[in-house]
């Protein structure tokens, strides 16, 4: 049973946020590590970074969405200390990932 | 005009800092009184930030090839290799993060104590990962700086 303070719009972004945040780092790793993938994203858009950020808005909005309306319109059943861990864990562990990549690849 | 788009990028980025700085300080003293100016500016953050995105993002599409060739062939190549892939992939996060600040801010932020620390500690994020963007653009620009100073008594 959730025992959240917070609205659904509220927590359906959070968890998006998390969720888009950690896939990002891993499209990341996945285009910099297969020059297919690296040289498609660069023939959607002008460039492979203004294609990842739109496939991470698509995503996050997508998602947050869908979220918000889950769990009978209440959003995800966390209690705000949950959302709030998963949605600053979520989002440093992209950093982690992004930045721990070109850290040993770079 | 290029340099002084990125005087804009960086200056838009420091206003986004400054104001969600000052959402992070009306949210500690949260009550009826400031809660629509704790909405409105949370609103700021987020113009300010995608201009920050949209400004840098057009100056790093068009115009940062060249810089990029010159730092790469420079004594700073990780000024690039990871400081300039770092920060254009954290900033596609950060701009997601930023833009929870008004849906953060529809709750009622005075009443609700978990709203409060949601929105403490996203702008605390957004504060210190954009001090880290600051510098490393800092970081970029000397990568490109040291790789055109001439060599001294080689």
């Amino acid at each position: 049973m959730s025992t959240s303070t917070l609205n659904a719009q509220t927590r359906g972004f959070c968890l998006s946020v998390a969720i888009t945040s950690v896939a990002s780092a891993l499209l990341m790793v996945a285009k910099e590590t297969n020059p297919g993938l690296m040289g498609f994203m660069k023939t959607i858009t002008v460039h492979h970074w203004v294609s990842h950020g739109i496939f991470n808005l698509l995503l996050f909005l997508a998602l947050g969405m869908l979220l918000a309306r889950s769990n009978n319109g209440q959003g995800p059943a966390m209690d705000d200390d949950q959302l709030i861990n998963v949605t600053a864990g979520g989002f440093l562990l992209g950093c982690a990932i992004i930045a721990g990549f070109f850290l040993i690849g770079g | 005009m290029t340099l002084a788009i990125l005087l804009l990028h960086a200056l838009t980025g420091m206003l986004f800092i400054f104001t969600a700085g000052f959402v992070f300080v009306d949210t500690l003293n949260a009550s009826a009184d400031n809660i629509e100016r704790i909405r409105l500016m949370s609103r700021l953050v987020v113009v300010l930030l995608w201009l920050t995105y949209f400004i840098g993002g057009w100056w790093y599409v068009v115009n940062y090839a060249p810089e990029k060739a010159f730092i790469m062939k420079g004594p700073w190549k990780f000024a690039h290799s990871l400081v300039m892939e770092t920060k254009e992939h954290v900033f596609l996060g950060l701009l997601l993060l930023g833009t929870l600040l008004p849906i953060i801010a529809t709750n009622d932020i005075h009443k609700s104590a978990g709203a409060r620390k949601l929105m403490l500690w996203v702008t605390t994020l957004l504060v210190l990962v954009g001090f880290g963007m600051d510098g490393a653009g800092a970081i970029i620009s000397l990568g490109a700086k040291v790789a055109l100073l001439p060599v001294v008594g080689g």
